[in-house]
């Protein structure tokens, strides 16, 4: 094969290199293949326990995903509830006669020993509280009995 | 609320609920003891369907406070990108609204992303669809609203070319008093696909109040090449000779074939008027027409069932339920339906082999007894790449009071011959009674629990997603959407480009080769176990 032959050669190869990868290009292009996938919310893992909850208090604005996992030996409920700015902390709130209305963003059902559940809910910025609200024998309910924790989102 | 009055309610809500709380709690504990007892005893039934059941998750926000009811969600995924995931739903109250909920992990996890401003004159949004084209763009269909009748001003459309991040502005593609409007995508006709649209018209001068007005309000249809810009000219698809004939479902086959399924209610006024007064006791048919053209011209109306007899009183005509629709890509046609001629609800399916030109006899979906008073309903169809039947439903066989829904899924690997054992899909069942109440004739004591469950079919996996009320038990009438996966490990792990492989080596290696691509493409349904349910 001549110089030249070659030459013409690698400049065909390369034309149907570029050819095939722009055809590959244009097979591809898509209306929404440059743009990114919808982002996972994040989640936020919460124990419970007697009479307990432990969760990180670093919660963002924003769809978050509140995933309760019931580490005790009793049957528990997450309930959320957005605390008004001039509520008493809950932990003082809860075993004070002075009870407040406040009503509930979202629950999850209640959870046996070892089951695991969800909720999805958009948070505001703000102070939020979490309280179990299954009732015991003689009229309290776990959150008297100091099952609440308090967060607040920036 | 004043300040005082506000004190005036001084407790908590789960002391002043504490009552309800404890009714829940205790119902809430049975069905825990429930669902163990199902788990425990449904093993054997995925060795048995050889499919698994992954974790429910939830798909809208729990807004307790705001009593945001979702419902009647519709799946859609895009073709570039299966990841890319997203549910089209109404939203019943505190108002009549319209949202859209997008995934970009397969349905595992899920945003709301905003939608567009509604169009002028339009007061709310209601009754969204959705479905992508071939190059991804996102299309969203809804109703707008307004007035005090939240009568139907205009139907728009608003399409999303980058995940849903930003619409374009909604264009009115029908006029007012749509109802019932349905939209579908064909991908492969034009350089961006032909939208087709179905809806009942209503005659504008009768008027609406609680049912439709008087006849005729035929079915209509009409298609666009442009995205929505210009439509053709719609023409009626029911047969003029049916005068009362409600929720029309769609679905597209191969070669441009577009098939309509549609009530015909007979002689049913009580239901079509919205007037008072107990459950029909006449029956009505099941009618389906074909276009094989495209959608230019539809076929006179076939009997796909004559004598359905109706589960209970049609809540609100305008949004009623309509029935199932799917096709697959050989061209055979399934209908499914709700129907009570045992006494309580069973799901029905009719399957078509010919494109809907004669149905084969009905088989009952739901393997639970016979007339054991409990409800099976509303189910919807899917068919996977490689033919399999899906069929996801409401039922209420877990639940002694036969309120509390469960979503059940059974699948065919015979073209609607036979189904597969039924297989629990919600691991919480929800209550049929916690939702909005319309203060209308015909909604005398029930409750809007939605017109619809979304079912998305893939080679190795199922999605669904239902109307859910397991985190709204506490009082107020809100309802979450949540998704639930059914996997098939048998047909996972065969990449496309493997399927590609085996069909050319067969093409090259002549017709020793066909065979053993015939046993592959067999191997490849993914489906191990013989379908047990049968018959009606």
């Amino acid at each position: 094969m001549s110089e030249f032959s070659s030459h013409s050669w690698l400049m065909l190869r390369r034309a149907l290199h570029i050819a095939s990868v722009s055809a590959v290009m244009a097979a591809c292009t898509s209306a929404g293949a440059s743009a990114p996938l919808p982002p996972r919310p994040p989640v936020v893992e919460v124990t419970a326990r007697e009479y307990r909850f432990d969760h990180t208090k670093a919660i963002p604005r924003g769809r978050v995903v509140f995933e309760l996992v019931n580490v005790g030996t009793k049957q528990h409920r997450m309930t959320l509830i957005p605390l008004p700015a001039d509520l008493p902390p809950l932990e003082v709130q809860a075993r004070s006669k002075n009870t407040r209305v406040v009503d509930p963003q979202a629950t999850t059902t209640p959870l046996a020993p070892g089951g695991k559940t969800s909720f999805a809910t958009d948070l505001g910025p703000g102070r939020y509280g979490l309280i179990c609200i299954i009732p015991v024998p003689g009229g309290l309910s776990h959150y008297r009995q100091g099952m609440v924790s308090e967060f607040r989102v920036p | 609320m004043s300040e005082e009055a506000s004190r005036g309610r001084a407790r908590w809500v789960a002391v002043a609920r504490s009552s309800r709380a404890v009714r829940s709690t205790l119902a809430a504990g049975a069905a825990v003891t429930f669902a163990a007892t199902l788990v425990a005893s449904a093993s054997p039934a995925f060795a048995n369907g050889g499919v698994s059941v992954r974790a429910n998750v939830p798909v809208t926000a729990t807004n307790l406070i705001a009593k945001t009811a979702n419902n009647s969600p519709s799946l859609a995924s895009d073709p570039t990108d299966r990841r890319f995931v997203v549910i089209a739903n109404r939203i019943d109250g505190p108002d009549f609204s319209c949202a859209l909920q997008a995934s970009g992990d397969g349905g595992a996890s899920w945003v709301s992303p905003a939608l567009p401003k509604l169009p002028e004159g339009a007061e709310k949004c209601y009754a969204p669809e959705v479905s992508f084209d071939r190059r991804g763009t996102l299309y969203y269909l809804f109703v707008g609203l307004a007035g005090n009748g939240n009568r139907p001003m205009g139907v728009y459309l608003t399409t999303s070319s980058d995940r849903a991040r930003s619409f374009t502005t909604p264009r009115k593609v029908l006029g007012p008093e749509r109802y019932g409007v349905r939209m579908a995508l064909d991908p492969t006709m034009g350089p961006s696909g032909r939208i087709h649209l179905v809806w009942v018209e209503v005659n504008a001068e009768g008027g609406a109040g609680n049912g439709f007005p008087t006849m005729p309000n035929p079915i209509m249809a009409a298609y666009s090449d442009d995205g929505g810009r210009t439509l053709s000219k719609p023409h009626q698809i029911s047969d003029p000779e049916r005068p009362r004939v409600v929720a029309p479902a769609l679905a597209l086959g191969p070669n441009h074939a577009v098939h309509v399924l549609y009530y015909d209610i007979k002689d049913d006024v009580r239901d079509y008027a919205g007037l008072e007064g107990p459950t029909w006791d006449g029956t009505w048919a099941l009618v389906a027409t074909s276009s094989r053209d495209g959608g230019r011209s539809f076929s006179p109306g076939t009997v796909v069932e004559s004598d359905l007899v109706p589960p209970e009183r049609v809540m609100l005509i305008f949004t009623m339920a309509p029935p199932a629709l799917v096709a697959d890509g050989a061209g055979r046609l399934y209908a499914g339906w709700t129907d009570a001629r045992h006494g309580d609800w069973d799901v029905f399916v009719r399957p078509s082999l010919d494109g809907g030109r004669a149905w084969q006899k009905a088989r009952r979906v739901n393997d639970d007894p016979i007339g054991d008073k409990r409800n099976q309903y509303m189910p919807r169809l899917a068919v996977s790449p490689q033919g399999r039947l899906d069929v996801a439903f409401y039922d209420r066989r877990g639940n002694v009071e036969n309120r509390g829904n469960d979503v059940y899924y059974a699948y065919s690997a015979d073209h609607g011959n036979t189904f597969a054992r039924n297989v629990r899909l919600s691991s919480w069942d929800s209550d049929s009674m916690i939702g909005y109440e319309y203060a209308i004739p015909s909604a005398a004591g029930l409750v809007e629990f939605g017109s619809r469950l979304a079912l998305l079919s893939e080679r190795s996996r199922v999605l669904a997603a239902w109307t859910d009320t397991r985190n709204n038990a506490l009082g107020p009438p809100s309802q979450d959407i949540w998704a639930g996966e059914v996997a098939f490990p048998h047909a996972r792990g065969i990449p496309p480009l493997l399927i590609v492989a085996a069909g050319a080596f067969a093409v090259i290696g002549g017709a020793a080769a066909v065979g053993r691509r015939r046993g592959a493409a067999a191997a490849l349904e993914g489906l191990v176990a013989p379908p047990v349910a049968e018959g009606e």
